[in-house]
């Protein structure tokens, strides 16, 4: 059995936790300098807000509705989210981190007696210890397990978990009809318009296709997909790509690493991943986050999991920019002596590469932005020609002496003594 | 090392001598001889150790105004709060009050819930039916500087 965890409008989430007022009101986060939309809450979806809608246009209509708005507070988004990732542990030994906000769990080596309580105790616990509220989905597929993540979200009466579980193939197919294409897990807009234009319109016509056929037109992936909605596991994490809120690039090691120089030459490799899979789809991205720990299966005490997150000062596709901020957390969380399984960063904040402001308040001229992306359209071309991958770039250095700006950017309550919540008594 | 474990070890000693056995090193302090392997040479005070005992579930927050004096909490005072222990009566809480924050003493009886300060300047607080309440977590440990950042 598998479960997914999703954290609900999570950044506007993190804020709530520390400014109970912007509770049942409607809130955005925009991008670095202030640019666009990346994040809204039930409310202001409710108002027609739109995602990546760019500020200039719509900040008329989120004055005339009070609308609450904040600069992305990464430093804080980050914290969170690896609290909520380490509390997520309590629940299950294998916890998948797929993005800042979402988890699977591999429930497979457990004993759970009642998945609905189990996903209950975990919404809860969550919500106790951290303030994040959750939804949890649990199924025999991961696909499935997303699947029921997407029907609770949008259903309050659920209380934030569904379980597939033990359900009923006519009920879990009712589930299915009214899962649109384009909302199963891995299949993007492309995929979905196809499918459609062949008849199928929905996740339960995909799950009755014939296997072959699919395999014929989308590949081995679609077959997965199709099995998967039929209850049988047969898709891993790294198979699938999420493009839209955050892109991840970790591996576990094959064997221990415990040198820094070596932890850095992975995560050097990641970033370069990362950031290429950020290009194909014609992305930015604002902040990155790096993860690693130890072996949690071991039962000596010395386990060690840590992350931090930095954020850039405008939104970037450049693998330098990076890369140079990746290696700078690694100096942050890295203790000596310890043997490390695994490593992952993350790049959050993801914005369309058109839709970005990137005039006055930037670090490079639109010259030298111009010059940027070439570098890098030629390093994807080369990459992609000669089949191999780029383990590092010279980088530029980062400077940050200059302003950026932020209007409405919310303390890093977790990060900054001098940021922390004041309560005035 | 503390009386009782001085004690143990003269007992022992005292114990081998008269019964002529060899000494024995042991790890455990109990059976008489410390070993030196537990000079654990790399440890040094470690307040994070001390203070947090969940890191998932504790965050510290700033105190401003004087409602608490009489609980030792000050204007400038630094709280370590954890949102994953069980409130009790008379636990100093983090509370939100109709979506203030506010730290006070918490009172439940059968009847009802109170939110005390301590400070005879400041009036008690009784939650009702009307006023939204949250109990945000529960403040563990202060911190208080006395050189004002000297």
């Amino acid at each position: 059995m598998f479960a997914l965890v999703d954290c609900n409008n999570f950044f506007v989430s993190c804020e709530r936790v520390f400014n109970p007022k912007l509770r049942e009101v409607p809130v955005v986060v925009l991008t670095n300098n202030d640019g666009c939309i990346i994040a809204r809450s039930n409310e202001a979806k409710s108002l027609g807000i739109k995602m990546a809608e760019p500020l200039f246009k719509c900040r008329e209509f989120l004055a005339a509705n009070n609308v609450r708005i904040f600069s992305p507070n990464f430093l804080l988004y980050g914290d969170m989210s690896h609290r909520v990732m380490n509390e997520l542990q309590k629940h299950s030994k294998n916890v998948e981190v797929y993005s800042i906000d979402e988890a699977f769990l591999d429930l497979n080596n457990q004993v759970i007696r009642d998945y609905g309580v189990w996903g209950k105790n975990l919404v809860d616990g969550v919500y106790k210890n951290i303030g994040i509220p959750v939804t949890v989905g649990i199924a025999k597929t991961r696909t499935l397990a997303k699947i029921a993540t997407e029907i609770a979200k949008h259903d309050s009466s659920m209380n934030g978990v569904l379980d597939l579980t033990s359900c009923s193939q006519p009920v879990l197919d009712n589930f299915l009809k009214k899962v649109e294409n384009g909302d199963i897990w891995g299949i993007g807009r492309r995929y979905a318009a196809k499918l459609k234009n062949l008849g199928i319109f929905n996740a339960y016509d995909l799950k009755k296709a014939d296997i072959g056929w699919i395999r014929k037109n989308f590949t081995v992936m679609g077959q997965r997909i199709v099995m998967e909605l039929n209850g049988i596991p047969c898709r891993k994490i790294d198979d699938v790509r999420n493009a839209k809120k955050a892109i991840a690039s970790t591996r576990s090691f094959g064997k221990y690493v415990t040198t820094k120089k070596e932890i850095a030459q992975a995560v050097s490799l990641y970033v370069a991943r990362a950031a290429e899979k950020l290009r194909k789809q014609d992305s930015r991205a604002i902040a990155i986050t790096l993860y690693i720990r130890t072996n949690p299966h071991k039962s000596d005490e010395s386990y060690y999991s840590n992350s931090r997150t930095a954020q850039l000062p405008y939104p970037s596709s450049y693998t330098p920019d990076f890369v140079d901020l990746a290696l700078k957390l690694l100096d942050e969380i890295y203790l000596p002596g310890k043997k490390y399984k695994k490593a992952g960063v993350f790049l959050t904040g993801i914005v369309p590469a058109d839709l970005v402001q990137q005039k006055l308040f930037h670090k490079y001229s639109d010259d030298r932005i111009k010059v940027n992306d070439n570098l890098m359209k030629c390093l994807d071309k080369i990459n992609n020609s000669f089949g191999k991958r780029t383990l590092r770039l010279a980088s530029e250095g980062f400077d940050r002496k200059w302003y950026m700006k932020q209007n409405a950017l919310s303390p890093r309550y977790t990060s900054d003594w001098d940021e922390i919540l004041v309560v005035t008594n | 090392m503390k009386a009782s474990v001085l004690d143990g070890i003269i007992c022992s000693m005292k114990k081998q001598i008269v019964e002529f056995y060899p000494p024995l090193y042991s790890s455990s302090v109990s059976a008489g001889f410390p070993s030196p392997a537990e000079d654990y040479i790399d440890k040094k005070l470690d307040l994070n150790e001390l203070v947090v005992k969940r890191p998932n579930s504790t965050f510290f927050v700033r105190v401003a105004g004087n409602s608490m004096i009489k609980a030792g909490i000050h204007d400038g005072d630094i709280l370590c709060v954890d949102r994953s222990i069980e409130a009790r009566s008379d636990d100093i809480v983090l509370a939100i009050l109709d979506g203030e924050f506010t730290v006070k003493r918490l009172k439940i009886s059968k009847s009802k819930i109170s939110l005390v300060p301590e400070n005879p300047d400041y009036k008690i607080i009784t939650v009702n039916e009307g006023n939204s309440f949250e109990v945000w977590g529960v403040v563990t440990w202060s911190l208080k500087e006395f050189t004002s950042g000297r």
